[in-house]
Order: C-alpha cells, then structure tokens, then sequence
C-alpha cells in the first residue's frame, strides 16, 4: 500500500466510528424538534454528514490546498 | 407540451456526448496522457446513485421519511474504513483479478465452482436491476409524452414491423457504446479510461440535473426551505415523517449496513473501484468526495418529496416521478427536460459499468469454463483470443437483452419497483467469504460454498419470491401465513421473527446462515493444499506478495506455456508481454526463458487478466505437470518463509548493531590515537625541555673542569649558572611529576574551606621579593565590604596557581614602571581572582595555546623561553578541579596600535564557586 494514504487509514477508521455513532440509535433519536420551522433531523443528519466529510477530507489529504497546482499535474501525469 | 424531436434530439446529443467523452478518454490513454485523476476516480464510484436514486428517493422518502438517507450513509461509512478497499484493490493488483467472482474463487484455491456461483447469483440479483434502469428510462418518456410514449420514433418509421421501441434504441446504444469502450483490451485488468471518464461525466450531470430541479423546486415554486417545512408541519400524516420517531432504529442500522456492504459487492462498484483504480492514493480523495457527492444528491430529496405531497394533496399521485412532474406540472418544460436527461444519465451510467462488470463474470466464469470443457473446437483453435473478445461481447449483448426482455416482462410490477434493495442483498451474500477471506486465514472452499448457497437460498425465498408474489405471478399465501400455513416458514417472518420490515429481515436471516455456514464449516473441513497458498496471500498482502512461485511444484515447458499465451492473448499481445518479461528478469530474449515456477506463476496470472483466475488455472495445469504438494509440505513452504522473513529482520537488526558497534569503534580508535600523538609530542618536549638546563649545565661544568686557570670570579659567575640550572630543572621535573599526576588523578586533594582574601595577602607577600628585585610595583585589591569570601579548595594547590599567575606577570611586566594588580571579587556565586599586568600583551592567536602544555606564547624556537611551559596548565587544571575557571583578557600591542584604547596587558582571571551559604553561617 502506498504510503500517503496508509498514514491516513487509522485517522479515518476513527472518522468512521463517530460516523456509525452519529447515524445511529441512540443520538439519531436526538434530532428532534425544529429549528426555524427546519426539522432537526433534516439539519441533523446533513449537518453531521458535512462534518464527517470535513474531518475525513482533513483526514485524507491534509495539505491539498498548500499542494501547487503545477504539481498535482505531474501526480496524475505519472500514472 | 414539449417537442418530441427537441426530445429525441437532446437525448441523442447526449448518447453522442458520451462516446465522444470516452473516445478523448481513450485517445488521451493512448498517448501516455491519462485523464484518470482522483477527482475522476471519485466520480466514477458515484455510479453507485443509478435512477433508483434519481427518481426512487423521492418516491422512499414521501412514504418512509428520511430512511431513505441510510442507503448513502453506509456508503460513506464503508470509504471511511477505506483499509478494507485499498486491501481489495491491492490484492486485485498483485493477482490480476478483473471481478468480484474471481476475487472470491481465486481466494478459495481458485475454484471455478465458486466462481460460477457468484456469477449466477450476481447475474439473477443484478440483471432485474437493470431492467429497473431500462424501466425508469421508459417511464419517464411516458410522462414527458403521455399520449404516445414512443413519440422519440418518426410515426412513418413506427409502422415498421421491426421497429423496437425507444427504451430499445437506447438500450442498443448502451450495447454498442458498453461494446466499443467496455472491451477494449481483453485483458481485462487494462483500464477502461474513457469508459470510466464518460461515468464520471454522467455522475457530475445527473448531479448537476437534480439539484437544478431541487433548488427550482425550493426556491422556485416555493418559498425556500423554510416554506416547505412549515407547510408540511401543518399536516400531521407529513409531519411525523419529519421526527425521529418516525425511524425504526433496527431497520435503520440494517438498511445502513445493507448498503455499507453493497457498496463494495455491486459488481459494478467493484469494476469502478477496484479494478479501474490506477493508483491506489485516489482513495484519498474519494473518501471525502464520493460522500460528499452522496450527501449533495440527497439534498434536495426530502424538500422535493414534501413540495410533491403538498403540491398533489389529496389527489393521487405517482412519488417516484415527482423530479419530472413538478416542473411539467407548471409547464417548465426546460426543467422537466433537465431532469429527465439527469435521470437518463442516471440509468446509462450503471447499465454501461454492470454490464461490463457482469460481462467479465459470466464470460470469464461461465463460458469460457464451459467451452474449454465441452468444446473441443474451441480447445483446438490455434488463437482464440479474438473468439473470447467475440464470447465477452456477445455476453453484454445477451445481458443487456436479458435486462429489456425482463423490463417487458415484469412492466409495473412490484417485482421491478422493489429491486433496488432486493439486489443489494443478493450481493451483500458475497461479504462474508470476500470479507471472511480477506482477513482469515483458515476461512475454505467448503465454507464460502456452504455460506453462498444458504445464504442464496433464504434470499431467494424471502426476498426473490415475495417480489415475484406481489406482482401476482404466484400465490403470495406463504409469504405472511407460511407455505402449506406453516407459519414459522413464512417468507417475511422465519421462525416468527415478524418485528423486522422485510429488506431487514432477510438481512438477517441470510447473513445469519451465510455467516454461520462460512465459519462452521470452515472449521470442520479442511483446506487443500492449493487453498492454503492463496489463502495465506490473501490476508498476508502486505507482506507475501512473492510467495505463489514458491509453492509451486512440477514440470513444464516453456514452449507449452509460451503457447498457451499466445493462444489466449493473441500472438502480438503474448509476444509483447513476454518480452517485458524476459527483460525483467535479466534474459534477453524469450527463447531463453525457463519454465521455472516463476515463469509458470506468470503465465497464469496474465491468463488471469483474460479469462478469470479460475479458468486460467486450469489451463495452465493443463499444459504443465503440477507436483501435488501435500498440506504439510506447502504448510512447511509458508512457515519456512515466514521463518524466513523473521529471520532476515532478525540479520538486519543485527548487521545495523554491528555497524553502530564499529562506529563506536572507530571513534574510540582515532581518540586513541590522538592520544597516543598527544603522548609522543608530550615526550618530546619533554626532552627537549630538560636537555636544555642539561647542556648548559653540562657546558659550564666542562669548562670548569678543563681550565683549571680559571678566575675565581668566572667561577663563582659559572657555578651560579650551573646552580640556577640545576634549580630550573627540578622546578621542571617536579611540575612534570605533578602534571602528570593530575592528569592521571593521582593526587589527593585536601579540600577545606577557606577565606581567599587571607590566602591571596600571605601568597602575596611570599612572592613579594620578586617584585622588589624587577622594581615592580604590586596593588592588592579586596572587596570593600571586608566580608570573609569563602570557597572549598586545598590551600597549597590554589597557592601554587596564584604564585603561578603572579610570577607569570613579574616576568613579562616591563623592568621600568612594570605594574601588576591582584585583585578579589565575587558576585552570582562566584569569587573572582584576577591578576593584572602591564606587559606587551599577549596577541588573540596565542591566547588558546598558552593553556596547553609546553606551549608559551611568542615563538619558542627563537626565542628564550622563560619558564617551562607547565605552570598554566597545571593552574587550569586545579582551578578547573574545583570546578572553577580560569581565563585570559588581554589586549596586545599590535591591538593597541591598530586604535584599541586603553594600555597593554594580560590579566588571567580564576574563578571559583563560592561555598554554599548556609555552611557559611556555621562556620
């Protein structure tokens, strides 16, 4: 396995687990209610989702917005 | 209304698009310029949202509320643990494997048996699924044209007897485009670039197409988000699909465990993620983005769904089109047109890559097996690589018209609505022997056999023949009363287990059995040989990936094998590839390779490439005569390497402490020697140093003894030579001793605690009779506070390094005006003696050197030396004995000259600690 996404692979096991927690019983029954006439559950589920994209893409590849342009040509041009 | 030929155009334009996209995919490939990047990677698993969820999850969410969200957040869950996948894709790498069928039956000692299993379930799981496809895209030409569905077809041309319809036409397309970009290579494990550049296309436009309706849809024909949800609180049935009560927590986690697994036993999914992964670092951008993609498709659904419910209240209405009757509904036919073209791209993405996934199996695992069996034209063909391109294609054609003709077959049937789920847990059978595979060991044919077959069985029963019960095409009694009203058997409640919604009842059931089967059996029978060597390479990727030839035993020819290369690749293709190989292993041409288990290994595994790992097994067993290796002999094979594995660690950790070791050794050498260079030079001088009172002394008494004639007064001036001579060389000899004892550490030290202003005032005035005789005026400074300044040293050693400094100072101060100061302090736990004088100053170069032995400043080879070049660096070494310091200040004439102010003049300045304060009080 290459190593740059070895290094990430425990992070994002972690990401994982927070995400079965979050999408689950018992904090799923937890949304309930609204705010501004939005359903919690609607912001809820979503807003967890955005939040376990976020840490996985920190997870995954932390420096992609430092990564130069010209560079991740050369990256795809070597496969 | 919309125009029926804008319609036809538009979808032919986009069809048009595709094979373009994948063509430039293609071409791009061609000259070493690919276009797979991550983002594409991540695009292309998108395939996994087909029309199912383009049109489906509006229609799931107005009757099931929000569960209709677990189908994509198993998915995410799953790219998270992304261990598992880059495992997949790894071992798919290292052995060639084009499908999950071949994954699994290469595991289990490559049991063509096995394969055809997977492929038979896969095909019967799957192949509704793509009629669902076909459906949704006949469907929603049916709503855009409500009076003639087939308004896509010139009238004239719909006379014509042979005229199929538009779902056909654009099922042929899909035939031709899956043909012309799916079967490029047939190596299978060759990528598909522009195939999986089109999918990504498709992935980002049926995206684009359904947030387009979403955000019309929401902020369009409504007032937002907000509006929405009011609106639908105010009636009740609506609004308790919106709480958390509404969610049956155990179906939930099913469904999100369900779709957790699909995600990585979809034929198709594994064809995108697995088999077209280029590089396996793509996953990092693919964890985040697919499920990004995933949250961003689903967005819109619920508002969508709630927009529909209100829009229609009360009246009735189909929930699964809503994506296209809303805009219809207001006669915004650019919208409706959008989506529907969303929706196409939907469908045509996942029957491209299933197509071409389930191709590979059933050619690979199903036909190809049986005709190397059955056929004996086909065994005796010279190069059949061209007839197993002509087998794979034919096969996409036969499944895409098995998709159609199913897709007329079952029309409105529930049997096609339900099939989404209903698929996904006809592959979620594959996980346990895939997953059980990957990471245990002694996991076997038997059992993967065992589990497959329960596992089909209970799906078959309780989730396949309900389907087709409910479509009225058998008596649906056993599905809630039992067969013959045995309740316990009944299809949606085994054993009575009646809590559970169907999809997760038969979840359970079949993943009960099936893991059951696996494990139990697994452990009761045992693997052969051949299993044993897969098996362990398997859960071993990481580390065995050069094992397979070592458990290979026999007899071969490499002409036989050479072959049976170009037999299935095709001559050019085998004769490319072979070359490679020759290369890579040092031989220069074909002809010079041996058909060693290495070459054998390699054969094989490009078969695999093209007709499945299991077929090429045998084929290539068929040409070489294969020593059956016992259990114990491959087991002995595995232990030994990874015996000797541990072994070399072991020689590596052990070569890396030698060479720490030498290292050492070399350091402590050249200290050695430097010592050894120390100790000549020290001899050295030392000899010099005593020759020279020698010679004088040696000199003058010859003189004496040879004339006796000689005046009293010479001889008295000579006999005071000889004497001062005599003194300097037992000064010389005792300071030497005492060096060296130093040095060594060999002197005993009578430390006591003294006052050092006394001790500084009696040596003082012990060496008072130099100053008088040079007329050199001496100053004592002590602290003015007249406070005792305590320090723990032996009185006879610091006494000896002050006369050192002060009889240093009388030497060089000049014989007029010569000036020298001694002077006392202490601050920060510190007394500080420092002795000045008014000499020429020592110059910065030789400030260092004086400290080392022998050494005195200014050149010693012409001048005279004065003094013996010990008394410093024996000071040092006291002063720094009583963990002291002791230095030089000193500003020479040339400084002076070159504008330094001030006067000339050295002053050597010791330091010592100062005794700790509250032994200061006793005492």
């Amino acid at each position: 396995m290459p190593k740059g996404i070895q290094k990430s692979v425990p992070r994002l096991a972690i990401v994982g687990s927070l995400a079965v927690l979050a999408f689950n019983f018992p904090i799923l029954s937890l949304y309930r209610g609204h705010v501004m006439s939005i359903p919690v559950l609607y912001i809820g589920l979503f807003g967890a989702w955005l939040v376990v994209i976020l840490l996985a893409r920190w997870a995954a590849e932390p420096s992609i917005r430092h990564a130069p342009y010209g560079q991740q040509r050369q990256d795809r041009t070597k496969l | 209304m919309i125009d029926s030929w804008l319609v036809g155009l538009l979808t032919f334009a986009y069809l048009g698009a595709l094979f373009a996209i994948a063509r430039f995919g293609d071409r791009r490939a061609d000259t070493g310029r690919s276009v797979m990047s991550a983002t594409v990677y991540a695009l292309g698993i998108a395939v996994y949202c087909t029309s199912w969820t383009f049109y489906g999850s509006v229609g799931r969410a107005t009757t099931g509320g929000f569960s209709f969200l677990t189908i994509y957040l198993g998915p995410t869950i799953m790219f998270l643990f992304a261990v598992v996948i880059l495992k997949m894709i790894r071992i798919s790498k290292t052995l060639r494997l084009t499908s999950i069928a071949d994954f699994i039956s290469a595991r289990y000692g490559k049991s063509q048996l096995l394969a055809g299993l997977v492929t038979i379930i896969a095909v019967i799981g799957i192949i509704p699924y793509i009629a669902l496809q076909l459906k949704a895209i006949s469907y929603s030409l049916k709503i855009l044209f409500p009076d003639d569905p087939e308004a896509l077809i010139p009238d004239a041309l719909e006379a014509l007897a042979f005229m199929p319809d538009s779902t056909a036409i654009i099922a042929i397309i899909l035939a031709a485009f899956t043909i012309v970009f799916g079967t490029r290579h047939l190596d299978v494990t060759e990528r598909h670039e522009g195939m999986v550049l089109a999918v990504a296309f498709e992935s980002l436009f049926k995206l684009i197409a359904f947030m387009a309706v979403g955000i019309y849809v929401v902020w369009f024909l409504n007032d937002g988000l907000g509006d929405i949800f009011a609106r639908a609180e105010a009636i009740p049935k609506i609004s308790t699909l919106l709480q958390p009560d509404s969610v049956n927590y155990s179906n939930w986690f099913s469904m999100t465990v369900l779709s957790g697994l699909a995600i990585l036993m979809l034929p198709r999914q594994f064809q995108i993620t697995v088999v077209e992964n280029v590089d396996p670092n793509h996953m990092r951008r693919a964890v985040w983005l697919f499920p990004l993609y995933l949250l961003l498709i689903n967005l819109f659904v619920m508002p969508i769904a709630l927009a529909g419910m209100l829009h229609y209240q009360g009246q009735p209405f189909v929930a699964d089109t809503l994506v296209l009757t809303l805009p219809l509904a207001q006669g915004n036919s650019a919208m409706a047109l959008l989506a529907f073209l969303g929706g196409l791209s939907a469908a045509t993405g996942m029957v491209i890559v299933e197509t071409i996934a389930l191709a590979t199996m059933v050619s690979n695992d199903l036909v190809v097996p049986f005709l190397l069996r059955r056929d004996s034209e086909f065994s005796r063909r010279k190069d059949v690589s061209g007839l197993i391109m002509l087998i794979r294609r034919l096969t996409i054609v036969f499944l895409l018209l098995l998709g159609y003709l199913y897709f007329r077959g079952a029309g409105e049937a529930y049997a096609l609505v339900s099939i989404g789920l209903i698929s996904f847990l006809a592959v979620a059978q594959f996980a346990p022997s895939l997953l059980g595979g990957m990471y245990w060991k002694d996991g076997n044919r038997q059992g993967a056999l065992a589990g497959l077959v329960l596992g089909f069985a209970v799906w078959l029963y309780t989730a396949l023949l309900p389907s087709f019960a409910r479509s009225g095409w058998m008596d649906s009694g056993f599905i809630t009363d039992g067969p013959f009203g045995i309740s316990l058997l009944a299809a949606h409640g085994l054993l009575g287990l009646t809590s559970l919604d169907p999809i997760a009842h038969t979840l359970f059931w079949s993943m009960f059995v099936n893991v059951g089967a696996y494990f139990a059996v697994s452990i009761m029978t045992r693997q052969d040989p051949g299993e044993v060597a897969t098996a362990n390479q398997f859960v071993n990727i990481n580390t065995s990936s050069a094992l397979t030839s070592r458990v290979w035993r026999g007899t071969a020819s490499a002409d036989a094998l050479i072959e049976l290369l170009k037999r299935f690749l095709g001559p050019k293709q085998a004769q490319s590839r072979l070359q490679r190989y020759a290369k890579s292993r040092g031989l220069g041409k074909v002809s010079n390779l041996e058909a060693d288990a290495d070459f054998v290994v390699f054969s094989e595994s490009q078969l695999a490439g093209a007709i499945g790992s299991a077929s090429a097994h045998v084929m290539v067993s068929s040409v070489v005569q294969e020593e059956e290796l016992g259990l114990d002999e491959v087991l002995n094979i595995l232990d030994e390497a990874s015996q000797v594995r541990a072994h070399s660690k072991e020689l590596e950790r052990k070569s890396n402490e030698l060479e720490a070791a030498t290292r050492e050794l070399r350091q402590a050498n050249e200290k050695l020697m430097e010592v050894d260079r120390l100790k000549d030079d020290f001899m050295s001088t030392v000899t010099h140093e005593l020759r020279t009172p020698l010679t004088s002394i040696r000199a003058f008494s010859e003189m004496l003894h040879d004339d006796p004639e000689m005046t009293a007064e010479d001889r008295t001036k000579f006999l005071g030579i000889i004497v001062g001579e005599a003194e300097r060389l037992t000064r010389l000899i005792n300071q030497i001793l005492d060096f060296a004892k130093l040095e060594s550490g060999r002197v005993d030290w009578e430390v006591e605690r003294i006052d050092l202003s006394p001790l500084l005032t009696t040596t003082a005035e012990s060496v008072g009779q130099l100053f008088r005789d040079k007329g050199t005026v001496f100053e004592l400074e002590l602290p003015e506070d007249q406070q005792p300044v305590w320090v723990d040293v032996d009185r006879d050693r610091l006494k000896q390094v002050v006369i050192n400094l002060l009889s240093n100072a009388v030497k060089f101060v000049p014989s007029v005006a010569g000036l020298i100061r001694l002077s006392l302090s202490h601050d920060q736990g510190y007394a500080r003696v420092a002795v000045k004088d008014n000499g020429p100053g020592i110059p910065e170069a030789y400030q260092g050197i004086i400290f080392e032995r022998f050494r005195q400043g200014g050149n010693t080879m012409t001048d005279k030396p004065q003094g013996t070049g010990l008394g410093l660096p024996i000071s040092r070494e006291i002063v720094e004995h009583f963990g002291g310091r002791l230095w030089v200040e000193s500003l020479s004439q040339d400084e002076v000259v070159q504008g330094h102010p001030g006067e000339t003049g050295s002053t050597f300045i010791f330091s010592l600690p100062l005794a700790a304060a509250d032994a200061q009080a006793i005492q």
